[in-house]
């Protein structure tokens, strides 16, 4: 099973731009295809063993549940990763600088996604009201391995031109790599801010562990109401 | 069936395709040396198509030069290959070897495909118009470009294309004059920098490709060949006195192109204008001397036989001539190398030398003066590109002459060692010293340029606001763990300070002063920020200027992070681990 630079990136205990670097500089033994760089386990071990870094790869289990098939916004929330205090004045700076926490397996895929994603507003706000919005690319994107969901909490409220004129004040970011992920997180998202008492949970800015225990609650809850 | 032999077929191919892919990644020595051979091969075609375009274009040109009117001939040539660098491909006119050095520190070795053509074009209508200039530094360019374009074409990552890009310089080099162990010392010496086995097999690989090309096409020759000499002890004596002129005429040179280049550059003209007057007067200059233009190697191959006839001042007046010619075919816009007219140069300052030694003692009887043309080339690239083992290997090869390596081995360092004391960079990198371009593996400057910012920053943190009471601050240190409180406003969120609870630590129990002091007495302003897209060399510059041991770095006013010297310590050790160790 290869490794994408996230995994690697976890297990040097280093930033993805720096593993994304030396992939690309002829540092690290890596295969590229779709310019999109893999990992093998067992190369990269030896390879940190030689030049003195400490690799520790995520154990199987946690590795399983990361890449599984089935939707799971906790799951494609912690691959996203979460921003507190997001800088910027208007859409296009937001999106850019948010682009840029988002853990896309290259810059240009980061580049690429921003792209999107200001594409896709042009078209209509996916600001979906109560200051909530969930900027998404129309098409998937295949560089991704599986689908993440990157939370952004704004420094200061924007007008993203949502449906009810609030101004913005968190951004979920949703990459998948197919359509129907998409829709299937998408609904999950929807399903938990439709209720006023998250909404109010989120102004908090509620750290990273606390947040994901509220929304762990609320998968629970869509799947009792939604086997499908 | 079919349906199934094909999936089993598929299956096959996967696997093959997966063991190369899991092989290569493992070690990619092969994959290298296998590039390498075609690499060298295309490399050695495009330095024997320059050559023989330049043979084709002289001999042209040649039954024309009598005329009065053949001064124009460099002029059109120089115009000419001006237009169609500048206009046709839009290329900056320059050597070719600063280009490849500078794609090969700052760009991986990214060189593009046109490169690969338009400096053999131009420079062939430059120096086969009789422009004094050389064609060894296009075919490098060329030779990079064709090394350059291949490793994309495969996919390499940037230091197997580096290691490429060397082996179509060496290719071009061996090729050109037909000498491998110059073409691999140039490329690892003045191109890349690196003397790693890495490199050596691969760039010795498509030495020899590019010198068995030009043996097959061209014939096995020697370019400059000698007679025997015999050297005496007073011969390698005088070689200190050999290299001390290379050395005053080196930097003659290199001056005299950097003056010429300045001062053109306030000529208000198109270029190709300026390319024609630069060639017109070299023209003029070569009515009176025809031996200053061109390339100049058949005026070598007389001098290194003995039969070149001028004395002292004449030898004088022809250095001169040619540093002369060389100024203004380069300096005003006509494209080549140096190379070769310092090998012309040099030659013509070992003979000026010999007829001063043999004027001034008469009595010692002195090595023929065609061994002094052959040190004196060797003293002259070895300070104009301050590249000792080049000069050394470079002669050697191209006029077979083992016997004067002594001498050789005495002019060259003493010439380059001199030079570095007044040019401490080489002619090819000044520029890119003087512009911090001038990246070379493992070196401090490489490892500083290639970490960012975004790499080292600690986003970890607690804001916190000015109007915050001491006791509340005091409730945030309890739950959290930061040695540092950025404070920001709390309407705006612009950064206005920071806390360093050691600094505080009195006031932190002095309960009293709980309800009394808010954040921002007690914070600390006026600390220089940073932003994130600055170059960590700078950021680190004014941590220096500053005394500061972290610097915070915002955006917009904004305070994003921090960059302490303790994360960057540990950084830039694994980077020059991961850089160094191959």
């Amino acid at each position: 099973m290869p490794l994408s630079i996230r995994d690697i990136a976890s297990a040097l205990k280093l930033p993805m731009t720096t593993i994304e670097r030396w992939a690309r500089q002829g540092h690290i033994p890596a295969t590229v295809r779709k310019n999109v760089y893999f990992f093998d386990e067992r190369i990269i071990e030896k390879w940190a063993k030689k030049h003195q870094l400490p690799f520790r790869p995520q154990d199987k289990k946690e590795m399983d549940e990361l890449q599984s098939d089935s939707p799971s916004l906790v799951r494609a929330m912690k691959i996203g990763s979460f921003v507190y205090g997001l800088p910027g004045q208007s859409m296009n700076e937001i999106l850019s600088n948010a682009c840029q926490q988002v853990p896309m397996p290259s810059q240009e895929a980061q580049q690429e996604l921003y792209h999107l994603l200001i594409e896709r507003e042009q078209l209509t706000s996916t600001g979906i009201g109560k200051g909530v919005a969930i900027p998404h690319p129309r098409t998937p994107m295949e560089q991704i391995p599986s689908p993440l969901i990157t939370t952004c909490f704004l420094n200061d409220p924007i007008d993203f031109k949502a449906i009810d004129d609030q101004r913005v004040f968190v951004l979920f970011i949703l990459v998948c790599p197919k359509v129907d992920m998409h829709l299937q997180h998408l609904s999950r998202l929807a399903y938990c801010i439709r209720d006023n008492q998250f909404v109010e949970f989120l102004h908090t800015k509620p750290d990273e562990s606390s947040f994901l225990t509220r929304v762990n609650d609320f998968e629970k809850q869509f799947e009792k109401t939604d086997p499908s | 069936m079919i349906l199934k032999n094909n999936l089993r077929k598929q299956t096959l191919l996967n696997r093959i395709c997966a063991f190369f892919s899991h092989f290569f990644q493992q070690d990619d020595r092969l994959l290298l040396i296998a590039i390498a051979s075609f690499v060298g091969i295309f490399s050695g075609l495009a330095a024997l198509l320059l050559n023989n375009a330049l043979l084709g274009l002289e001999h042209f040109l040649h039954e024309y030069r009598i005329y009065w009117w053949a001064f124009i001939l460099p002029a059109c040539g120089a115009a000419l290959s001006s237009l169609f660098l500048n206009k046709v491909l839009k290329e900056g006119a320059g050597h070719g070897v600063p280009e490849v050095i500078y794609a090969v520190s700052r760009y991986g070795g990214l060189l593009r495909m046109r490169s690969a053509f338009s400096r053999i074009i131009s420079s062939c209508l430059t120096i086969g118009s009789g422009g004094s200039a050389g064609p060894e530094a296009p075919v490098v360019m060329s030779g990079a470009s064709i090394g350059s374009n291949i490793a994309k074409y495969f996919g390499l990552n940037d230091r197997q294309r580096v290691t490429i890009v060397g082996c179509g310089s060496a290719g071009a080099i061996a090729s050109i004059f037909n000498a491998p162990i110059a073409g691999i010392v140039f490329t690892i010496e003045v191109i890349l920098g690196e003397w790693s086995a890495i490199n050596i097999v691969p760039i010795a690989v498509a030495a020899v490709s590019g010198t068995e090309v030009s043996r097959l096409l061209k014939g096995n020759q020697i370019p400059f060949q000698h007679r025997q000499f015999s050297i005496d002890l007073p011969d390698i004596l005088s070689c200190i006195g050999l290299a001390l002129l290379c050395f005053l005429v080196s930097i003659l040179l290199t001056r005299g192109l950097r003056q010429m280049h300045r001062m053109v550059h306030h000529v208000h003209l198109p270029l190709w204008i300026r390319a024609a007057i630069g060639g017109s007067l070299v023209g003029l200059l070569g009515m009176i001397l025809p031996d200053i233009m061109g390339e100049g190697y058949q005026a070598i191959r007389q001098m290194i036989e003995g039969n070149y006839s001028a004395g002292l001042l004449f030898a004088l007046i022809l250095v001169l001539s040619k540093i002369l010619a060389t100024t203004l075919t380069l300096g005003w816009g006509g494209s080549g190398g140096i190379f070769a007219p310092c090998l012309v140069i040099g030659s013509m300052t070992g003979l000026m030398y010999h007829r001063l030694i043999t004027l001034v003692c008469p009595q010692v009887s002195w090595v023929n003066e065609g061994c002094f043309s052959l040190l004196g080339m060797a003293g002259l690239i070895s300070g104009i590109l301050q590249a000792p083992l080049t000069g050394i290997f470079l002669i050697v090869e191209i006029t077979g002459g083992y016997e004067v390596i002594v001498p050789l081995i005495l002019t060259s360092v003493l010439s380059s060692t001199l030079c570095q004391f007044i040019e401490p960079a080489s002619f090819y990198l000044k520029e890119l010293v003087e512009q911090g371009q001038l990246l070379r593996p493992g070196t401090d400057k490489r490892v500083l340029s290639d970490l960012t910012l975004k790499e080292i920053i600690d986003v970890h943190h607690t804001c916190v606001h000015q109007d915050m009471m001491l006791r509340q601050f005091v409730e945030v240190i309890k739950k959290t763990r930061y040695h540092y409180y950025p404070v920001v406003d709390k309407k705006t969120r612009r950064f206005e300070g920071i806390i360093y609870p050691l600094e505080i630590r009195p006031h932190l129990f002095n309960i009293p002063l709980y309800d009394a002091v808010i954040v921002a007495q007690i914070m600390r302003t006026n600390i220089p920020t940073a932003t994130l897209n600055e170059d960590l060399n700078d950021v680190l510059k004014r941590m220096d200027r500053h005394q500061l041991s972290e610097i915070p770095i915002v955006s917009n006013a904004r305070f994003i992070g921090m960059v302490s010297k303790e994360t960057l310590l540990n950084r830039y050790r694994q980077e020059l681990i991961v850089q160094t160790s191959g």
